[in-house]
This record gives C-alpha cells, structure tokens and sequence, in this order.
C-alpha cells in the first residue's frame, strides 16, 4: 500500500518540495522493493565485473542500465518510478537502493544515481518527454557556492557581493565545470536566472550540444571509473526554463543524500572485506583480528558504519528540501573524512595486499576519496551550513 | 602623497594582509630599523626551502639541490605518462624508466652509499649517509612516486651487503656493479623479505617466533653451497634487478636461521613471476620472485650463515627513515600543488588563496611538512638509527603526510580528482608509505620494543 507523503510547504524558496509523486512506501514493501534490487546486483551488476576489480566496461554498463529499468530500480523517461522516481518510490527506496549498490560497486551506484536525479528535473520542469536524460550539472566550477548559494536558496535579498559571487560561481561561458552524468543530447545546468532584483537559480535547458557546448572528458580519474567525468562549458547562453531554487534545492539535498548513501555502501563493502581478511589472515601465530591494533580499525569501519546508517534511517524523510539539504551538508561535513579513515583502516588491515587491485580495496579508497570532495569537500560544507546557521540566528 | 604612491607601485597584497614592503608589514617595519638592529634581526627575501637548506651542512646543501634539480628535469616530465602506464612484464623495461636510471646512474645517484672513488657520496656528506639518503628521496618523491621508488629501491637491496661490514662481499658484489652503474648500465639491486604468507611477520620479533618460513635454503651435499626454493612477493624493483639480497631460512629451523643470500636474476631457477596492480607509485614494479631450485654457491652469503634477521632488522632501522623523507616529499609535493592552485584559481572575482579559510589550511599544511621534515633531519644525523629513532619517524612523518595530502585535495575539491592535476597521484603514492618497510602499525610497536628496557626498569 502507498501513501502520499505530506510535504510541507514553508515559506521561503528553497522549501520547494519533493512532493510530487514521492511516498511513503511501508516497511513491508520496501522489504520486497529492496530484495529486488539486492537480487538484481547479484545477477547483474556481479557477473558483469572483471575477476580482478576493475572498471565495468561501457557495453556492460549499458546493459546493468537497460536490466535496472526494465526492474523497476530505474524509471524511464515516460514512466518516473524508481531510484529518485517521481512515482512509486520514497527517499528511503532511493537511498537503500544506492547504498546496496554501491556495496558491489560504488561507480554504478553513482551511474544510477545521477540517471535517476536527471530524469526526476527533466520530468519536474516538464522537458521534452521520452527524450533521454539529460546531462546535470547543479553545481559551479568550484565548491558549493558558499554563503552566497544559502543567500540564494532562503529566498534572502542578496548583497551585492554575493549576487557577483554567484555570478561568477555560475559563469559556464568562461568557466569549466565538472559534470559526472554520461554524455547526452541536452544539458541541464544551473545559472542565476537574472543578474537583477530576482536571484533565483534556474535551470537552463540545451539542446544540440555539439554546437552550444564544449566537452572534454577527464581523463583517470581518481575514482568512481564507471562514470564518465567530462569538463563542460558553454559557447553561448542556452535557454531558460522555469526558474525554480525550490527543485534546485531539491536536487542538492538528494545529490547529498546520494553521497551519504553511495559512501555508507562503499565502507560495508570496505568492512566487509577487512573483517574476512582479518579472520583468515594470521601474524604472531593467531588470526590479526585478535590483534588489539587491528581491532581497533575494525571498530573504526564498525563506528562509521553504524552512524551513517541512523542517519539515514534518521534524515532521509526531510519533507523540506532545505532544511534536508543542510541536515546532510552537516552530516557530510563530520561524517566523510571519518569514512575515508575508516576504509583507509580497512586498507591498512590488508597490508600490503591492500594497496594491490587485486582485493578491491584500493577501489574502495579512492571512491570514498572522490565522494568525500565531489559537490562540496568538508570544509565547504562547513561554510555553506554556518551561514545557514547564523541566517536562522539572524546574524 | 608619497606613501600613498609607495603604496600603489608595491606588489598586490593578498586580501587581509598588507604589501609586504608595507611599514607596518614584518619586512617593511624591520628595514626602516638601524643597520644593526637589521643585522640582528635580519629578514633575508628568501623561501622556506632555501631558509631549510642553509641549516643543512655543506655537502647536504650542495645534494639537496643537486637533487631537486635532477628530479625537477628528469622526473617531474615522466611522471603523469607513467603512472598510466601499463605494467610491463616482469623484466622488460619501459623505455624511459630504463632512460632515466642510465641518466641517474651517470649522475652519480644510484653509487652514493659510498664515497667517491668507490661509489659516489661527497666525502664531507659521508658522516651523515642516512642524511643524504633521506634528502635525496625527498626530492625524487616531490616530483613523482613510482620513478622515486625505481631509483630508491635499489639502495635497499645494496644496503644489507653494505651494513654487513662483509669487505669481500662488498668487493665482489658492489663494486662492479657500482662501477657500471657509474657509466649508465642498470646494475640494480633489489631487497627481498616479504613473503606471501607474511608481511609483518617479517618486520618484528614476535611475530618472526611464531612464523614458519616459506623461502627455504637447504645445503646442496654434493656439490656444496645452498638450494633456494619458494616465493617472495611484492619486491619493489624485482622486476629489473640484476642482483637480489634475499633472506631465507635453513630446512628445518625457523627465522633465527635468515641468512641473507645474493642471487642474481640470470641464476638458473629464479624466474619474476608477475609484477602486481599496484594503487599507486606505478612506475615501480612490485614483483613476486619464485625460486626453483636455485643454487647459489657459499660466497654468496651476505654477513654469514644465520646473521639475516639482525641484518634484516639493521636494514629496516636503515630504510624507515628514507621512506619518512619520501612522505615528507609527498607532503612538500602536495604544498607545491595547493600553492600553484590556490593562486592562480579564481573564485567570485578573487583568488582562492584571497580566502581566509583557505589561507588557514594552507599554513597548516606549510607547517605540518616542516615538521615532520625537522624529525626526519633530526633523527637522520646519526649514521646508524636504532629502531625506535626510525620507526617513530617513519609512523608520524608518513601519517602526517597523508593528512597534508587529504588537506590538498579537499582545498582543490573536485579539481583534485582528475589525473592532470596531480595530487590524486600523490595520494595513490603517499598512501604505500603507511603500509611499506612495516605498517604503521608494527612500527608504533617497534617504538615500544625499543623502549623495553627503559619501560621494564620502570615496572616496581
């Protein structure tokens, strides 16, 4: 049984909510919902990966896509359900469905993640339906957008400084920024929608990108290598649609929320793998796991692992956008570098089989690396939710 | 009016701070001082690493820039093409890794656990070998990783001939290979311990009591000398040494029995296996060797029969501090990326370093690596460390290094992730120094075993 959830609607822009067609899914239901996408990783997505870990190739990444949509774990661009769906789907769906994936491969589960936030803007602004989705691009060249982007979002009049500031955050035309959706017709990106009296952020809609956009892929990239990085920038202005810092809102508090849950399955992975390690593994005539040193990491992956997942149990049913968005922008900024130490630890339980592709570990390093300062490293974050904490002051 | 137009012709300051020719600015304040006063105080325009290098003695003054200079111009070119690079099979070398070790080689940076005429080392740097060791690396791993270790290995694997004080085994095995080197013909050697069932088995005693060996030497009854057989694994440069010093135990005796072998890789019955998919230093094979069979005459025993683990503990108390100075490397590596970033990156109509907080974490990494370079140097003076002085070093400097590269790479966010800027390579490569020559782990407690009698004489 689905119910709708009861979002609340509060007063500033930001508020905008993640309404329409999300629900509450009960217990039960999520239950099967959930073992549906278990039992699609371990056939799919596991026979796809190499016996030694290493990037699924794009051919096979294609096919886990068209398998995932064809299970209900993503939509498509006339039917919005699944991972980020507008319609039979919840928070809770989304972000179990990204973290049980990422425990076999954190890449994929970001391919899926941004397949599902593309489609969910596409389909919110009403763009061109049945078309693919499209590339997404919420965030500027460098960081978060700081102080300025809070301004923006709490619907807040803007001094001048921070109007130029997200100007220039938001420059697409001079500036490279880094998109991490595969490569696709049109562009979905962020720009201020007047350089006057109303700072909202809008979103742009492009087509024919060959001739309005520049693309360079990255090349070996530190982690996540399923998913194709491209640097973009724009040759002349696109067209504006709906300006809306409410679905922008929106967008970021899931991206968050996505990070969170790709980077909780990729410690269980991690921690997975350090505790077997650490069973089978003997140093000084007993297994290393009795060894206090070793135990000690192993109770820094148990640690991390526990609290994130309270807090996504806990946060992941914001019914308004911004204030999810700064919860997980908190929890992001505390949380991540205790992750990436975490599954450092995990590397360090394996010795010098850690540092080798060969366990998986290594993988699993880097991947934590890359969600750690992809849209907003911990001190960004810190900035960005200190200014919203000194606005609810009135500072 | 004229300061006003002193003001305006200065240098830009950085926002929050004022031109340093400003009189109210350290520089500016000290040159409107008394001759002598400006003496005393003095405030030459110089960097940190220049105000470092004049405390260094002469000849480690003269090596360290040698050094920079070398890894700036044949290292630092090398180091993005390499590190994506493919590995190569065991014994085939890369083109240009083959290149720069001739280059190395005739500039005198793969002879230097010897002075000149023997080997290289500048008589005056002679007191402080490890010294000049750790300066070296320092300066290879602040331009690339994997072609560090390449040139740095190496000197693991002489270092046990050297340490044994064996005058016949240095002439016979060092010597010549030293003198080929010195003309560009890659004679290196290698270190082999590390065994696949065991890492820190072999780095501490504990463990050692309790590990049955897998490379065993058994005595050849007919025709004399010895019979190597098993494996060892992850030998950093096994793939291209000529020579191996490889530590095995006898048949039927446990660790006490390392004996410390020569072999060469044209010996019949050595073969490098694979060379494995490492995270990082890349341009570094890090190779499994088996042993079949191998024979290997009596001469080749390095320090005599059953010597191995002291000789394989002295090496370690050797070795620890060079591979704190390469994290030191990385961390300066990662200050230099940062700085450049931070500089020339603009962000809301100023530059990133105009950013206060990223001034702060910026300092912080400036002094983190300062620091951990002042324990290297400080521990690096005497010519034979003891493990407690080596393994504190290599534990604190590599973790602190580690934490100035998270540092860089969250002060350049997503700009860090991508290959072409470089610091995600030095995260791949200064992660290994945590886990190499004893996890940090095993040297915490290698601090501890070499305080024991100092901790017993305590106990009431």
């Amino acid at each position: 049984m689905v119910l709708p959830l009861n979002w609340q609607q509060t007063n500033h822009p930001g508020s905008h909510c993640p309404t329409k067609g999300l629900v509450v899914i009960s217990e039960d239901d999520l239950a099967l919902m959930m073992d549906e996408v278990t039992r699609f990783t371990h056939r799919v997505i596991e026979p796809a990966l190499p016996p030694v870990e290493q990037v699924i190739e794009s051919a096979a990444r294609t096919r886990i896509l068209a398998a995932a949509t064809d299970a209900g774990i993503l939509g498509n661009a006339t039917e919005h359900y699944g991972i980020w769906g507008r319609v039979h789907s919840s928070l809770q769906f989304s972000v179990s469905s990204l973290c049980t994936l990422a425990e076999r491969n954190a890449g994929m589960a970001w391919v899926f993640h941004q397949y599902g936030l593309s489609h969910r803007a596409a389909a919110t602004l009403e763009l061109d339906p049945g078309a693919a989705p499209p590339m997404l691009s919420c965030f500027g060249h460098f960081g978060i957008g700081g102080p300025a982007l809070c301004e923006c979002l709490l619907g807040e009049p803007m001094t001048p400084s921070s109007l130029a500031f997200l100007r220039d955050y938001y420059d697409l035309q001079t500036r490279q920024r880094l998109v991490s959706s595969d490569p696709a017709e049109t562009l979905l990106y962020i720009d201020l929608e007047s350089p006057g009296e109303t700072p909202l952020a809008g979103l742009v809609w492009r087509t024919q990108t060959e001739e309005f956009l520049h693309r360079t892929p990255v090349q070996a990239p530190h982690g996540l290598n399923e998913v194709t990085f491209s640097r973009v920038r724009l040759m002349k202005p696109g067209d504006r649609v709906a300006p809306d810092a409410g679905l922008l809102a929106e967008l970021l508090y899931f991206d968050g929320l996505a990070i969170v849950a790709i980077a909780l399955g990729t410690l269980k992975r991690a921690q997975r793998l350090a505790r077997a390690y650490s069973r089978a593994r003997k140093q000084g005539g007993k297994p290393i796991a009795q060894h206090s040193a070793v135990r000690e990491m192993l109770a820094s992956l148990s640690v991390a692992e526990q609290s994130g997942q309270l807090f996504l149990q806990a946060q992941a049913k914001h019914t308004d956008a911004l204030s999810g968005l700064m919860a997980v922008s908190r929890w992001r900024c505390h949380w991540m570098p205790a992750v990436c130490r975490a599954i450092n630890n995990a590397m360090q339980i394996h010795g010098g089989m850690g540092y080798m592709q060969d366990t998986g570990v290594e993988k699993a390093v880097r991947d934590a690396n890359v969600l750690r300062v992809i849209h907003g490293s911990p001190l960004q974050l810190a900035l960005f939710v200190e200014a919203a904490a000194q606005w609810e002051e009135g500072v | 009016m004229k300061e006003e137009n002193k003001d305006s012709v200065t240098a830009t300051a950085l926002e929050g701070y004022l031109p340093p020719q400003h009189r109210l600015s350290p520089r500016g304040a000290m040159a409107t001082l008394p001759a002598a006063a400006r003496h005393i105080l003095g405030y030459p325009l110089e960097t940190l690493w220049m105000r470092e290098s004049s405390q260094l003695p002469a000849a480690l003054r003269r090596l360290r820039i040698k050094a920079r200079d070398f890894s700036r111009q044949h290292l630092h070119p090398l180091a993005l093409e390499l590190d994506l690079a493919g590995h190569g099979a065991p014994g085939e070398w890369q083109g240009q890794a083959l290149g720069l070790v001739q280059r190395a080689g005739k500039a005198g940076f793969l002879t230097d656990m010897l002075p000149a005429p023997l080997g290289t080392l500048s008589p005056g740097a002679m007191r402080h070998m490890i010294w000049a060791q750790a300066i070296r690396t320092e300066e290879y791993a602040r331009q690339c990783g994997g072609l560090m270790l390449l040139l740095s290995a190496h000197h693991l694997g002489v270092a046990p001939i050297l340490l044994s004080g064996d005058l016949a085994a240095i002439n016979r095995f060092v010597l010549p290979a030293y003198r080929q080197l010195k003309q560009g013909i890659p004679e290196l050697f290698a270190f082999a311990i590390t065994e696949p069932g065991a890492g820190s088995d072999a780095e501490e005693g504990h463990g050692a009591k309790q590990y049955r060996p897998q490379v065993i030497a058994t005595r050849d009854k007919q025709k004399g000398g010895w019979r190597l057989n098993g494996r060892k694994c992850f030998i950093s440069g096994g793939d291209v040494a000529r020579h191996i010093t490889v530590f095995a135990a006898l048949n039927g005796e446990g660790m006490e029995s390392w004996t410390c072998f020569l072999v060469h890789s044209d010996m019949p019955g050595f073969k490098a296996v694979r060379n494995e998919l490492k995270m990082g230093m890349r341009a570094s094979g890090a190779t499994e060797l088996e042993f079949a069979d191998l024979w290997v005459p009596d001469t080749h025993i390095i320090g005599g029969l059953r010597q191995g683990w002291g000789l394989n503990r002295g090496t370690l108390n050797f070795s620890r501090l060079p591979v704190a100075a390469m994290a030191v490397g990385f961390a300066q590596s990662a200050v230099d990326l940062t700085q450049a970033f931070v500089c020339e990156t603009h962000l809301g109509g100023k530059r990133l370093i105009d950013y206060q907080e990223v001034q702060l974490q910026l300092a912080q990494m400036i002094a983190q690596t300062s620091a951990i370079r002042a324990l290297v140097w400080q521990k690096a003076q005497c010519f034979t460390p003891r493990q407690g002085d080596a393994s504190m070093s290599k534990f604190y400097c590599t973790d602190g290094a580690v934490e100035v590269v998270n540092m860089a790479m969250d002060l350049m966010g997503h700009h860090s992730l991508d290959h072409c800027h470089r610091i995600e390579k030095v995260f791949r490569d200064v992660r290994l120094t945590q886990i190499f020559e004893g996890t940090n782990q095993i040297n915490r407690l290698a601090v501890i075993e070499d305080s024991q009698e100092e901790l017993l004489g305590q106990i009431p």
